[in-house]
């Protein structure tokens, strides 16, 4: 469905340059869920960001293919792109009060979509935004659909981008921490709804998080990303069960459990803190927190390894 | 054995306008009659979503909001209606540490002052005594003699909430109100987090209001563990009798959409249909019942009573009764 190759986006900044996303390679069948998971400044939202070609005026990106619909996204040109965006692949943001325009209605909004890539007139438009009101679960759709995005709670203003996102079937939907500005209730809701869009549509969802819960319940593989790179890939169940890479399996055992009564005393914790994007260790990143580092670790930076079908690691010593 | 901290019947609303050319002010019941005790020591998880007021409790007890109604008690001493002047001593028993590392610190002070205000404002050390005081503070939480000249714009978001914590920590608190402390960290950042703050709990036999939404990390650090829902606590329990045996529909409901990391696991998730009404204008009867999966007739006109269905166990739910 969508193939990420060796992409690489950098940024230029005052102090030099950012490899934010540094040879990320991954693919996102059609139908399924891929999780990206890593912590704040691992790269995550920017390959995303890399896969719309959204980027700030200061990333570019320097290398990698972008395969989706037999053509390279990172080659296609703007006007190409521009059909692509928000009708083939459609993106749902963290925070839809800042995603959503404050100055158009709902309906407006919604509508905006279905008549620029499918060319509605205006009584057809509103028919679908009707439907798609009810598809997203908005109840009372007659008189949402003049409302502004101010006049709903945060639960119904995620509903109606998703609304937007899915007006047209996109063949991938990418969520950006869909519902981390959301109450654990209304989090439920969306991740539900998600669900079941993707069972009726078919479309594929690239699904980024930090919350490694999220991705127990609804991914089917995952990667986890580190300083730019991913440094862990595999089919969700097998990443939970068998990880191997010291930093998920720090991650992993950093969260607080409660099987079997005795809570331990103290949680595990990764030591020290994520490397400056400016100043990445010569070898593996990960090496100056990694309690299983040896010598060769700092020398030489890892390639990545298949330690078992499916199962990419980039550690020398999984 | 008298708690540190019980509060009883204790309300706060906040005046709104009316409209757009004022009106009569409408209020939202922000806390709505809440009663619980904190015994020294002891940590009480106060767990509930967005606007259910648990923010508003922790800045009552803590009197930087003026209570509307109801009462304080601090060490036995009653505190809800003191005037401002009067609170100072109560300070350097009470402390707070605030969920944005970023917005609580001053940028332009450096780490010594931040950490030594509180030791000045109190008079308890001046000089070489008040930098040795702010080392050993700084050492309790992992940081050093040299970060006394750093500004906090140097530190990364887990060290800034470090020196959040040692300032809390600098006037020897009986208690601390811990808002939301993890929930701008990254996981394993929160790990290192949560660890200091058991060990300094242990160390200091401090008592904790534990503020979050974060049930994961409740359950991990707290004894016991209050549920709030529009303004009301709705569960009180022990933190395990709480998590594997919860009697209010909307406790089950929180804790089964909270997102597990095992996908082995598969549950099934209690949907709550809508959002949470408005706290300006809460429904008749159980607030809950809008959305409650068991309502049936009663809870739509008469609002529960606070019940113990088991010693230590409360709830307000007619269910429960």
């Amino acid at each position: 469905m969508v193939s990420v190759e060796d992409l690489r986006t950098y940024f230029d900044t005052p102090e030099g340059i950012v490899r934010a996303v540094d040879g990320v390679r991954f693919q996102v069948p059609r139908g399924k869920v891929f999780g990206l998971v890593g912590e704040s400044g691992c790269g995550k939202s920017v390959t995303a960001l890399s896969i719309l070609r959204v980027l700030p005026p200061n990333a570019r990106i320097v290398s990698g293919q972008i395969l989706f619909d037999h053509g390279d996204l990172c080659r296609l040109p703007e006007a190409a792109l521009q059909r692509i965006r928000g009708n083939r692949i459609a993106m749902i943001f963290q925070e839809p009060l800042t995603s959503l325009n404050p100055v158009f209605s709902i309906g407006y909004q919604i509508a905006e979509p279905l008549r620029i890539h499918q060319g509605l007139g205006r009584r057809e438009a509103v028919t679908q935004v009707m439907d798609l009101l009810r598809a997203v679960g908005i109840p009372d759709p007659e008189t949402r659909i003049r409302e502004y995005p101010h006049q709903l709670s945060g639960g119904m203003r995620q509903r109606v981008m998703i609304a937007m996102a899915i007006a047209t079937r996109p063949a991938l939907l990418i969520a950006d921490e869909p519902t981390t500005a959301l109450d654990a209730t209304i989090q439920a809701q969306i991740l539900d709804l998600l669900a079941e869009i993707r069972a009726t549509t078919g479309s594929a969802l690239l699904l980024i998080t930090h919350d490694l819960g999220i991705i127990a319940e609804t991914a089917d593989a995952v990667a986890i990303m580190y300083a730019g790179e991913i440094v862990e890939q595999a089919a969700t169940t097998t990443l939970f069960t068998h990880p191997a890479h010291p930093y998920t399996q720090g991650l992993l055992a950093s969260l607080p459990r409660h099987e079997g009564g005795d809570r331990p005393r103290r949680l595990h914790a990764i030591p020290g803190t994520v490397p400056k994007p400016i100043n990445l260790p010569e070898g593996c990143r990960f090496a100056p927190r990694c309690g299983r580092c040896i010598e060769a670790c700092t020398a030489a930076h890892p390639a990545v390894r298949e330690i078992a079908p499916g199962h990419l690691v980039r550690c020398i010593r999984a | 054995m008298t708690p540190l901290l019980d509060v009883r019947g204790l309300r706060k609303y906040f005046p709104i306008r009316g409209g757009w050319l004022g009106g009569a002010p409408r209020m939202v019941r922000a806390v709505d009659g809440v009663s619980f005790q904190i015994a020294s020591g002891e940590v009480l998880g106060l767990v509930g979503e967005s606007g259910c007021g648990k923010t508003t409790v922790g800045r009552t007890v803590l009197r930087l909001l003026k209570p509307t109604e109801g009462s304080i008690r601090f060490e036995g001493e009653e505190i809800a209606a003191l005037p401002d002047r009067a609170l100072r001593p109560l300070r350097r028993k009470m402390q707070m540490i605030f969920q944005d590392p970023y917005a609580s610190l001053n940028p332009r002070m450096r780490i010594a002052d931040i950490v030594g205000e509180p030791l000045r404002i109190h008079r308890l050390a001046a000089g070489a005594a008040l930098e040795e005081r702010v080392v050993a503070l700084l050492e309790q939480v992992g940081l050093g003699r040299e970060d006394l000249a750093r500004y906090p714009h140097e530190f990364s978001g887990g060290q800034r909430q470090r020196v959040g914590i040692a300032r809390a920590l600098a006037v020897s608190p009986a208690l601390l109100i811990a808002d939301e402390p993890l929930s701008a960290l990254d996981v394993s950042i929160q790990a290192q987090v949560l660890n200091l703050l058991q060990d300094l709990r242990e160390r200091h036999r401090l008592a904790f209001l534990f503020i979050s939404h974060d049930l994961h990390l409740v359950r991990y650090f707290s004894d016991r563990v209050a549920v709030m829902y529009l303004g009301e606590i709705v569960e009180e329990a022990q933190v395990e009798a709480l998590f594997t045996a919860p009697r209010h529909p909307y406790t089950e409901a929180l804790l089964s959409a909270v997102p597990i990391p095992d996908p082995t696991r598969k549950r099934r998730r209690i949907l709550l249909p809508g959002d949470v009404p408005n706290p300006a204008d809460p429904p008749p009867g159980c607030r809950f019942h809008t959305r409650c999966p068991k309502a049936f007739n009663r809870c739509r006109v008469e609002a529960p009573r606070v019940t113990e269905p088991a010693p230590g166990h409360r709830a307000a739910c007619h269910l429960a009764e």
